[in-house]
């Protein structure tokens, strides 16, 4: 408790700074200030102390001016006038009215009551910068529609005006393999909006967040793994392996650990390098310590070093080999920070990548 | 000598090779189909990736340039956008650039991307997708009939 809460007191009396941080440096971080300037300079080392009390009466000019020009440069810290005397009223109610002071405290104070209003001032401040930082999300959030509508038109509109054009075309077509050419057209258009629009539903997935927690059983796990991947691995000539190095319980949610894990599974067949090589994609999942490592290494085309730090990004794609909604990574790092873990990936160009996860056990 | 109706029937009947360039395998597939069965095309080349269709125009322009190319141009592509080829296509020679025609292909009707584009004059026409043989053949009479 006591490094979380920073308060800043500034005073010309010494003997008032002294009293303030005696009875209160149990609970709160205290900062001390004998004029104006000095107390800048501590709040421009710490921009996250939360309160400020100003005496009225200094020799370089009252507390509620003082207040006056915080507020511009430090507009989170809660401003609270400190006087004894009941003539400053005038200037109190004025602070007030003008939004520079959210209370008065009467010097001397009483320890319960200047507790009180500290207990107070937090709680408004907590209240505000709640709402900075849903507004900063809620900013965030916009920026991400405007990209999702920008995509639509090319991601959803794309495959719908290929089967509308190959609709169109099958009709003037009799020669029975040109209409098979055109069908399958149709099939793989189908087939790329019916991903883009499974990954819609993950991002909401992921962004929504209601994890069930429970233990991992990784032998399930990897044998569904490997029987989904069993036809893209026999159809792609690739080798899929899984290696399971368990030393210990590991939990987390089930539903969040398959999205990342076929997502990273899918690019390493999708990614793959052409027919003639040894093909391969290697999984291997190890929990020791608290913590689950997921490898997940294939031996495709890589990642060129300069994109390794977009693609994350959402509706980023470093190729145009292979058709991608530029959300699968995306998803991925989002469910892996929802998780309190972290990705990385290491790749060489035209060699292959590794990806690497590690999440803690919950 | 004066141009005969017979000639103008013989120039609208003429065949032309086509470049394609979009990102979309399937795109490609599709257009490069449609362009077959237009009657125009005397072979189409297809390019997924804006730069290396930058790079067949200069190996053209070095070698044999034909008559006259059309090229198909989708928009929003990663990497090379259309803009962006548009800009590089301006900065090959202007006897370069005259043996080609461009359409645009492209999903976006946004009023912004149109008249973006209509500030390129080489840009002969915008076709807004689905294409269909019948917007291709009434795009192609009317940007090569001059």
């Amino acid at each position: 408790m006591k490094e979380d809460i920073k308060i800043l007191y500034v005073d010309d009396e010494l003997n008032n700074l002294i009293s303030f941080k005696a009875s209160l440096r149990n609970k709160y971080k205290i900062f001390l200030a004998e004029n104006i300037s000095n107390a800048y300079e501590i709040l421009r080392k710490h921009p996250d102390i939360r309160m400020v009390f100003s005496d009225q009466h200094m020799p370089e000019g009252t507390g509620t001016a003082f207040f006056e020009t915080l507020r511009i440069e430090f507009p989170q810290a809660i401003r609270i006038l400190v006087t004894g005397y009941t003539r400053d009223l005038d200037a109190v109610v004025e602070g007030i009215n003008r939004g520079n002071v959210y209370r008065y405290m009467k010097k001397p104070w009483k320890t319960d009551v200047l507790l009180r209003i500290i207990a107070e001032s937090n709680q408004y401040y907590l209240a505000s910068s709640l709402l900075a930082e849903k507004n900063r999300e809620l900013e965030k959030a916009y920026a991400e529609l405007d990209k999702f509508a920008h995509s639509v038109s090319h991601d959803i509109r794309g495959p719908l005006a290929g089967i509308m054009s190959a609709a169109q075309l099958a009709k003037d077509i009799d020669n029975p393999e040109e209409s098979q050419e055109i069908l399958t057209i149709i099939g793989h258009s189908a087939e790329r909006l019916d991903r883009y629009i499974l990954n819609v539903h993950d991002y909401y997935s992921v962004r929504r967040g209601e994890f069930s927690i429970s233990e991992i059983d990784f032998g399930g796990l990897s044998n569904d793994l490997l029987e989904m991947y069993e036809a893209s691995a026999s159809s792609k000539e690739v080798k899929f392996l899984i290696k399971l190095n368990i030393k210990e319980a590991f939990r987390s949610d089930e539903t969040g650990l398959r999205l990342i894990l076929t997502n990273l599974i899918s690019n390493a067949f999708k990614y793959q390098k052409h027919r003639g090589q040894e093909r391969l994609v290697e999984v291997i999942i190890e929990v020791n310590k608290g913590i689950a490592t997921f490898l997940v290494k294939d031996t495709g085309i890589g990642i060129k070093e300069h994109y390794f730090s977009e693609i994350f990004n959402i509706f980023f794609r470093a190729s145009l080999d292979e058709p991608g909604s530029g959300l699968g990574l995306y998803n991925v790092k989002s469910m892996v920070n929802k998780l309190g873990g972290s990705i990385s990936v290491e790749s060489e160009y035209s060699v292959g990548s590794i990806f690497k996860v590690e999440l803690p056990s919950k | 000598m004066n141009k005969s109706p017979n000639i103008i029937e013989k120039d609208f009947n003429m065949i032309y090779p086509f470049i394609v360039i979009d990102d979309s395998p399937l795109d490609c597939l599709i257009v490069k189909k449609i362009i077959s069965f237009s009657g125009k095309s005397s072979d189409v080349i297809v390019f997924n990736d804006a730069g290396k269709a930058l790079e067949h125009i200069r190996s053209l322009a070095e070698n044999e340039l034909p008559p006259m190319s059309v090229i198909t141009l989708d928009i929003m592509m990663p990497i090379m956008d259309g803009f962006e080829f548009l800009e590089q296509f301006l900065t090959l020679p202007e006897e370069v650039q005259q043996h080609f025609k461009i359409i645009i292909l492209s999903l976006s009707n946004h009023p912004y991307t149109i008249k973006r584009l209509q500030g390129y004059d080489i840009v002969g026409a915008i076709i807004e997708k689905p294409i269909t043989i019948e917007k291709l053949n009434a795009t192609l009479t009317n940007i090569l009939k001059e």
